[in-house]
C-alpha cells in the first residue's frame, strides 16, 4: 500500500465521521420520534393542507395530519424498511458469499451464476413485477429490496473468503478434519464480519433510496408513512403545483437524500478501516458483473 | 536539469488544463441547455376569436382508434367516441334525451313498438347519406358482435323494420324503462357501407362516422387530431380543431394547463387545486355533480356482514359529511343511503344519512357479534394507486374502531383489489373480502336497468352488478318491476322504494358522490357545457341542443 | 479458450430461458386478469359465454405450460403478439418507444460517463485537495438524491415557474416541425430528463475512474516513468488513463442494459415515451404481451452485452485473462 492511498484513506475516513455524525444524529431521530415529534402522525389534528405555522411548522398533509411529526415518524419507518431489507440481503450474501468461497469446486459456479442472474436481469421491472405479485405491504417490499440486492455483497463476502481460507489457521482447522460447518462458522465467519458490516450499511442506504422511488411509482403500502410514501401522497395531492412543495417536498426528500448520503460516506469509512484493498476487490467485481449498476438502477 | 523545469511546466499546465475541462464542461453544458431553451419557446395559444379555435385537450390514455369496437374506457373513451359518432338522441344538460339524428318518434301505447324519422341531409364523413338502413344495420351488427356495452344495450330490440331512407320502426321484446337514454342515446350508428364485410371489429380501424368532428390523425400513445365537420348537419361546430394529448402523468397535466401547453384535462381537477388555479386569470375552474359514486362495498355473505343490523350500524359509525370535508374538501356529494345521487330525477328526498355511533354500539349489543369483535381483524380492501380512496379507507377504519371494530385497511394494486371483489368480473364467481372501498360509473348511476343489476339477488341474470351478494326483502320484485315499467309515475314510485329499501338494508354504504371540477384555459375556447353529473367533455360543449 | 467461450454461451443461454419462464409466468401468478382490458369498461354486463369466448380468443384459457410453449412457438416465428390496450402489434410498440428510450438513456450514460472520465482523472490526479474532495462530496451526494425528486424539482422550477423548458413529452404536439426545428424540440424536452439522469448516474462512473486511476498512480510503472522524468501529461495520457480507462469501459458496456430498459422513473416525471415505463404500465395493467416482449428484449440486450463485456475483457487485459481462469 502506498502513500497516496493511505492519505486517501484517511480522507474517507473523515467523510465516514461526518457520515457517522449524520448518522447518529438520524438515528436518535428514529429512536426518540415519540418524543420529537409535536402530534400522532396518525391523528388528524387540523384542517387539511394547512400552510406552516407555528403549531405546525410544516404545515398539515392532505387528510389534516402534522406532516412534521409524519416526517420524525418517517425516519423510523423508511430506517426500518432499510434494515430490514438489508439484512435480509446480507444474510442471503453472507450465506451464499461464504458457502461458495469454501466450495470452490461445485457450489461456487452455481451461486456465482445465480448471483450473476441476480445483478443481469433489469432490476426495476423485476422489482415491479414482484412489488405487484406480492402486494403494496411493508413486509412485502423489504422482503423484494432484500431479494435483489443480496448479490453485491455475496460477490465482496466471497472474495473475501478467499483470501480467509488460505490463513494458517483455517488451513490448520482444515488439515485437523475440522468439520466444514464448524470451520466456516468458527473460523471464517469471524473474519467476514467486518466486510459484512460495511456491505450492511451500504445496503440500507440503496435500499431506503429503493423504498421512496417504490413509492413514487404507487408501489409502496399507502398505510405506512415512510419518508417516500409522504413524498408519494405529497406529490399525488399536487403539492408540486402549490407552494406546499416548499415545506411538503424538499423536506422529506432531503432527508432521504441525507440519510443515504450518512450510509453511504460510513459504509465507504468503513470498508476502507476494513481492509483497504477489498474496495478494490469490491469495484472489481462490481466492473465485471455490474453489480454496483443494479441498485444504480433502481433507482432511476 | 532541462527535464525538471519541464515537468514543473507541464505539471502547472496539467492543473491549469483540468481546471479549464472542468469549467469548459460546464460552461458547455450550460450553453446547450440555454441554446436549446432559447430555440424554441412553446407558441402560446391564439386568442384572439376571429381566427379558427383549436383546443388541445389532455386525456390520460390512449383510446385505440375510437371507434365503437376499439375505443377503451367509459370516461373519456366514450365521450370522444361520441364526437365522432352521432346517436339517435343525445342527453341535454339535465340528461334528459333529446331526438338528435332523429326528428320525429312516436312509441306505441305498450312501448314496444317505436316508429322514428331521420333527420334529413345527414351525411357521413365521406358524404354518403345516413340513411334508416343504416341504423337498421348498426343494431343489428351490434347484437352480432358482441361488445359490453352495445351488445347488452340493444338486446330487447327484436326486429327493425326500415319503410324508406328516413323512417324506421323498432320493435321491441319486452318493455325498456328507458329506452331513449339506452340505447338510444348511447349506442352510435355506423355505417352500413363500411361495415358491412367487417367479420372481425375488433381490429378494424375505421373511423368514418357522422359526429360533429372527424378524426384525421392519430400517433399510438402520443395524439389524436380531430377536426370539425364543416357539413354537420347541426351546423358548424363551435372549435375548429380538437388536439388531444396523452399525458399519463397526473402532475403534469396540471403543469401542463398551467403553463398553457393544453387548455383542458379531460382529468378531474384535485380539489385541493381549485383555489389554485382559479385564482389565475389565464385558467378558469368549472364544478359540478358527478354521477361517479364512492361506496363502502360490504360482503354481504361473510359473517357477521350478513346481518342487516351489522351493516347498518357500520354505516351509522360513519361521519360521511366529515369524509366529504376532509377527503374531498367539501367538492363533493354526501351519499344518499339509497345510492342515487340528490341531482338525479328519481332521488328519493328525504333519505338522509346518519351518524350515530351510539346506535351503532347498540346495533351491535343487539346482535351479539359485539363481543368476538375485539378478537377479530376484518380487512378494508382499498386501490393503492387512488391516494383520495385510500385515505377514505383509513378514516373509516378509524370510525369502525370506535364502535369496536376492528378493521385493517389493505391497499393492493387495483387488478388485485378487482380479482378479490369481483373475480373474473362475473358475480357468480364468488368473492373473497369483507369490506371494500369501490365505485361505479356514472352509468351505473343515470340507467334503470343497470342500477336492478346492482341489487337484484340472482347473480346468474339480473344481479350481475351485486358484488356484495346482497338479497333484501321484495327488492328483487321491485327491480323486476322496474325493468319491465314504463309508466313514468310507476317508475318513480318503484325508484323510490327501491332506495328506502336499500338504505334499510344497506348492502353497500353509500359514502359520497365526487364532483366533477374541470379546468380550462377560457382564452381558447369558453363555450363549455356542463352535463350533469357527466361533465363538460360531451357534444354539447360544442354543438348546442335545439 | 474455445470451451471457456462455449461454457459461457451455454451458461447465459440458460439465463435467458430462466428469465423468460420467470417473465412469463410471475404476470399470469398475479391476481387479476387483463379481461377488463380486452372487453372493455362494461365487462360486468357480459355473459359467462361471453367471457369465456373473449379469453378464448387469446389462448387464455390454455393451462400455462400450454401458454408458454404456445408463447415460445411465436417468439421463434419472430411474432411479438398483439398488445391487449393498444390492439396493435407489440413489436410496432416496441419500435417506437426504443429510440426515445435509447436518446435519453445512451446520452445520460455517455454524457455521465464522459464527466466521470474527466472528473475522476482529475479528482485522482489532484487526490486530497479541495476539487478532490469538493467533486467527492458533490458526486456522492447526487448519488443520494431519489431521481423522481431531483427530476420533479428541476421540473417546477425550469419547467413550470421559469417555463424554459417544456413540462412534459419528447415533442411538441401538433407543432408538426421539421428538420431542425425537429431537432432543437426534441432536445429542448430532453433537456430537463437528461440533466436528472446524467446527474444521478455519474457518482458510480466518476467513483470508478478516480479509484482505478488511483490504482495506477500508485503501481510501479507510473513511479518508474516519473522517475525517468518523462513529462506528466504525457504520463497522463499513456500510461495513467489508458489502463484506468479499462474497467470504465467494461462498465460502460455493462450499462448498455440500463439504457435499453429505461428509465421507470425519470420517464414518468417527464412523461417520456421510453421502454421502461411502458413496462410499468404494462404490469399495472395485465397487458401480457407488452410486458413479455419488452423484458425479453431488456434481458436480450443485457445477457448480450454481459456476454461481450465477459469475452472483451480477458482480451483487453491480459491480467484478467490469467485470474479468470485461475478462479473459474
Amino acid at each position: 500500500m502506498n502513500a497516496a492511498c493511505i492519505f486517501q484513506s484517511m480522507k474517507i475516513i473523515g467523510a465516514g465521521r461526518i457520515g457517522a455524525a449524520l448518522l447518529l444524529l438520524i438515528l436518535c431521530t428514529a429512536l426518540f420520534a415519540p418524543w420529537l415529534a409535536p402530534h400522532d402522525p396518525y391523528e388528524r389534528v387540523g384542517p387539511p393542507f394547512q400552510k406552516p405555522s407555528a403549531q405546525h411548522p410544516l404545515g398539515t398533509n392532505d387528510i389534516g395530519q402534522d406532516i412534521l411529526s409524519e416526517i420524525i415518524w418517517g425516519t423510523r419507518v423508511s430506517l426500518a424498511i432499510g434494515f430490514f431489507a438489508a439484512a435480509i440481503a446480507l444474510l442471503l450474501g453472507t450465506f451464499i458469499g461464504i458457502v461458495s468461497g469454501y466450495y470452490r469446486r461445485w457450489l461456487d459456479p452455481l451461486f456465482m451464476r445465480l448471483a450473476d442472474i441476480v445483478l443481469v436481469i433489469p432490476f426495476l421491472p423485476l422489482m415491479i413485477l414482484l412489488a405487484a405479485y406480492l402486494g403494496p405491504r411493508m413486509s412485502n417490499i423489504i422482503l423484494v429490496i432484500g431479494l435483489l440486492t443480496w448479490a453485491g455483497p455475496a460477490r465482496v463476502i466471497r472474495s473475501q473468503v478467499l483470501s480467509l481460507r488460505e490463513y494458517g489457521y483455517v488451513q490448520a482447522a482444515r488439515a485437523l478434519g475440522g468439520a466444514d460447518a464448524r470451520i466456516m462458522f468458527r473460523h471464517i465467519l469471524p473474519g467476514v464480519l467486518p466486510v459484512a458490516l460495511a456491505q450492511f450499511i451500504r445496503a440500507v442506504s440503496s435500499a431506503v433510496l429503493i423504498e421512496s422511488s417504490l413509492a413514487f411509482l404507487g408501489l409502496g403500502d399507502p398505510t405506512a408513512k415512510s419518508w417516500g410514501m409522504v413524498l408519494s401522497y405529497a406529490q399525488a395531492r399536487g403539492a408540486f403545483l402549490t407552494g406546499a412543495w416548499l415545506w411538503w417536498i424538499l423536506p422529506p426528500g432531503l432527508l432521504i437524500t441525507f440519510t443515504v448520503l450518512a450510509f453511504a460516506l460510513t459504509g465507504y469509512a468503513l470498508e476502507e478501516v476494513v481492509n483497504p484493498r477489498l474496495r478494490g476487490e469490491a469495484i472489481k467485481n462490481v466492473l465485471r458483473k455490474g453489480g454496483g449498476q443494479a441498485d444504480r438502477q433502481a433507482r432511476k | 536539469m532541462n527535464g525538471k523545469t519541464k515537468m514543473k511546466g507541464k505539471t502547472f499546465n496539467y492543473a491549469s488544463t483540468g481546471r479549464w475541462s472542468v469549467i469548459l464542461l460546464a460552461i458547455l453544458f450550460a450553453v446547450t441547455l440555454l441554446l436549446v431553451a432559447a430555440s424554441c419557446s412553446p407558441a402560446a395559444a391564439p386568442a384572439d376569436d376571429q381566427g379558427p379555435i383549436h383546443v388541445r385537450l389532455a386525456i390520460a390514455r390512449d383510446e385505440g382508434s375510437l371507434n365503437p369496437y376499439t375505443y377503451v374506457s367509459g370516461y373519456p373513451g366514450h365521450n370522444l367516441l361520441l364526437l365522432i359518432y352521432d346517436t339517435l338522441f343525445q342527453l341535454d344538460e339535465q340528461n334528459v334525451p333529446q331526438p338528435w339524428l332523429v326528428e320525429k318518434y312516436q312509441p306505441d301505447a305498450d312501448g314496444l313498438t317505436w316508429s322514428f324519422t331521420l333527420h334529413k341531409g345527414v351525411t357521413w364523413h365521406d358524404g354518403t347519406p345516413l340513411t334508416a338502413d343504416d341504423v337498421k344495420f348498426s343494431y343489428e351488427y351490434y347484437r352480432k358482435h358482441k361488445h359490453a356495452r352495445w351488445t347488452k344495450a340493444v338486446a330487447a330490440v327484436e326486429s327493425i323494420e326500415v319503410e324508406d331512407e328516413l323512417n324506421f320502426t323498432i320493435k321491441l321484446s319486452d318493455p325498456v324503462p328507458a329506452f331513449m337514454m339506452n340505447p338510444l342515446a348511447d349506442v352510435p350508428i355506423i355505417p352500413a357501407h363500411i361495415w358491412r364485410d367487417v367479420t372481425d371489429p375488433g381490429s378494424f380501424t375505421d373511423n368514418t362516422g357522422s359526429g360533429p368532428y372527424r378524426l384525421i390523425s392519430h400517433e399510438a400513445d402520443k395524439t389524436y387530431k380531430l377536426e370539425a365537420n364543416a357539413g354537420y348537419f347541426r351546423g358548424k361546430p363551435a372549435v375548429d380543431e380538437i388536439g388531444i394529448v396523452i399525458i399519463e402523468d397526473q402532475t403534469a397535466t396540471f403543469t401542463a394547463l398551467r403553463v398553457g401547453d393544453i387548455d383542458i384535462a379531460a382529468r378531474s381537477l384535485l380539489p385541493e387545486l381549485v383555489e389554485e388555479f382559479s385564482g389565475t386569470t389565464d385558467v378558469a375552474v368549472v364544478t359540478g355533480p358527478g354521477f361517479v359514486s364512492t361506496l363502502l362495498q360490504i360482503n354481504n355473505e361473510r359473517e357477521p356482514f350478513n346481518d342487516p343490523r351489522v351493516r347498518l350500524a357500520i354505516a351509522r359509525a360513519i361521519d360521511i359529511d366529515g369524509l366529504v370535508e376532509t377527503v374531498l374538501l367539501g367538492y363533493g356529494t354526501a351519499g344518499n343511503p339509497g345510492y342515487l345521487h340528490p341531482a338525479l330525477p328519481g332521488y328519493k328526498t328525504g333519505l338522509k344519512h346518519i351518524t350515530d355511533p351510539a346506535q351503532a354500539r347498540a346495533l351491535l349489543e343487539e346482535t351479539g357479534f359485539a363481543d368476538s369483535f375485539g378478537d377479530e381483524e376484518f380487512e378494508l380492501l382499498v386501490r393503492s394507486n387512488d391516494p383520495l380512496r385510500v385515505r377514505t379507507a383509513e378514516i373509516i377504519a378509524e370510525s369502525l374502531a370506535a364502535i369496536g371494530m376492528n378493521v385493517k385497511v389493505k391497499a393492493l394494486d387495483s387488478s388485485t383489489v378487482d380479482s378479490l371483489v369481483w373475480p373474473d368480473f362475473d358475480v357468480t364467481r364468488g368473492r373473497d373480502y369483507d369490506l371494500a372501498i369501490w365505485g361505479w360509473s356514472a352509468p351505473v348511476m343515470l340507467d334503470p336497468a343497470r342500477l336492478g343489476a346492482l341489487f337484484h339477488s340472482d347473480l346468474n341474470t339480473r344481479g350481475s352488478l351485486n358484488i356484495g351478494a346482497y338479497a333484501g326483502e321484495n327488492v328483487d320484485a321491485m327491480v323486476e318491476e322496474l325493468a319491465g315499467t314504463i309508466d313514468p309515475d310507476r317508475q318513480s314510485k318503484l325508484m323510490s322504494d327501491l332506495q328506502s329499501a336499500v338504505a334499510d338494508t344497506v348492502p353497500f354504504v353509500t359514502l359520497f358522490y365526487p364532483d366533477g371540477i374541470y379546468a380550462y384555459r377560457p382564452g381558447t375556447y369558453d363555450g363549455w357545457v356542463y352535463q350533469n353529473g357527466q361533465g363538460i367533455l360531451n357534444k354539447l360543449s360544442f354543438v348546442p341542443v335545439p | 479458450m474455445l470451451q471457456f467461450w462455449g461454457r459461457k454461451l451455454m451458461q447465459y443461454g440458460l439465463v435467458l430461458l430462466l428469465t423468460l419462464a420467470l417473465n412469463f409466468s410471475l404476470p399470469r401468478l398475479m391476481p387479476g386478469s387483463p379481461l377488463q382490458l380486452l372487453a372493455g369498461e362494461d365487462v360486468g354486463l357480459l355473459s359467462r359465454a361471453e367471457r369465456e369466448e373473449i379469453m378464448a380468443r387469446h389462448g387464455l384459457d390454455q393451462p400455462l405450460w400450454r401458454q408458454f410453449t404456445l408463447y415460445l412457438g411465436q417468439l421463434a416465428k419472430g411474432d411479438l403478439g398483439y398488445s391487449y390496450r393498444q390492439r396493435r402489434p407489440v413489436a410496432v410498440i416496441i419500435w417506437e418507444r426504443l429510440p426515445w428510450t435509447v436518446l435519453l438513456t445512451g446520452s445520460a450514460l455517455a454524457l455521465s460517463a464522459l464527466a466521470g472520465v474527466v472528473c475522476g482523472t482529475l479528482a485522482a490526479w489532484r487526490r486530497g485537495r479541495i476539487s478532490d474532495l469538493g467533486m467527492l462530496s458533490l458526486f456522492i451526494f447526487l448519488d443520494s438524491m431519489p431521481s423522481f425528486w431531483l427530476g420533479m424539482i428541476l421540473v417546477a422550477l425550469f419547467g413550470s415557474s421559469l417555463r424554459w423548458f417544456p413540462v412534459f413529452g419528447a415533442q411538441s404536439p401538433f407543432a408538426g416541425y421539421t428538420g431542425w426545428a425537429a431537432v432543437a424540440d426534441v432536445l429542448h424536452h430532453l433537456a430537463l430528463p437528461l440533466t436528472t439522469l446524467t446527474l444521478v448516474t455519474i457518482a458510480g462512473l466518476f467513483l470508478t475512474v478516480r479509484y482505478s486511476t488511483l490504482g495506477v498512480l500508485g503501481e510501479q510503472y507510473i513511479t518508474v516513468a516519473r522517475a525517468k522524468g518523462l513529462p506528466e501529461g504525457r504520463i497522463v495520457f499513456r500510461h495513467v488513463l489508458r489502463n484506468a480507462l479499462l474497467p470504465v469501459i467494461t462498465l460502460f458496456m455493462l450499462s448498455l442494459g440500463f439504457v435499453v430498459s429505461g428509465a421507470t422513473v425519470v420517464e414518468t416525471v417527464f412523461v417520456w415515451p421510453g421502454l421502461g415505463r411502458l413496462m410499468f404500465e404494462a404490469v399495472l395493467q395485465r397487458d401480457y404481451p407488452v410486458l413479455q416482449a419488452a423484458f425479453m428484449m431488456v434481458t436480450v440486450c443485457v445477457i448480450a452485452a454481459n456476454l461481450a463485456a465477459d469475452l472483451l475483457y480477458p482480451l483487453a487485459d491480459p491480467r484478467v485473462r490469467i485470474e479468470g481462469r485461475h478462479v473459474r
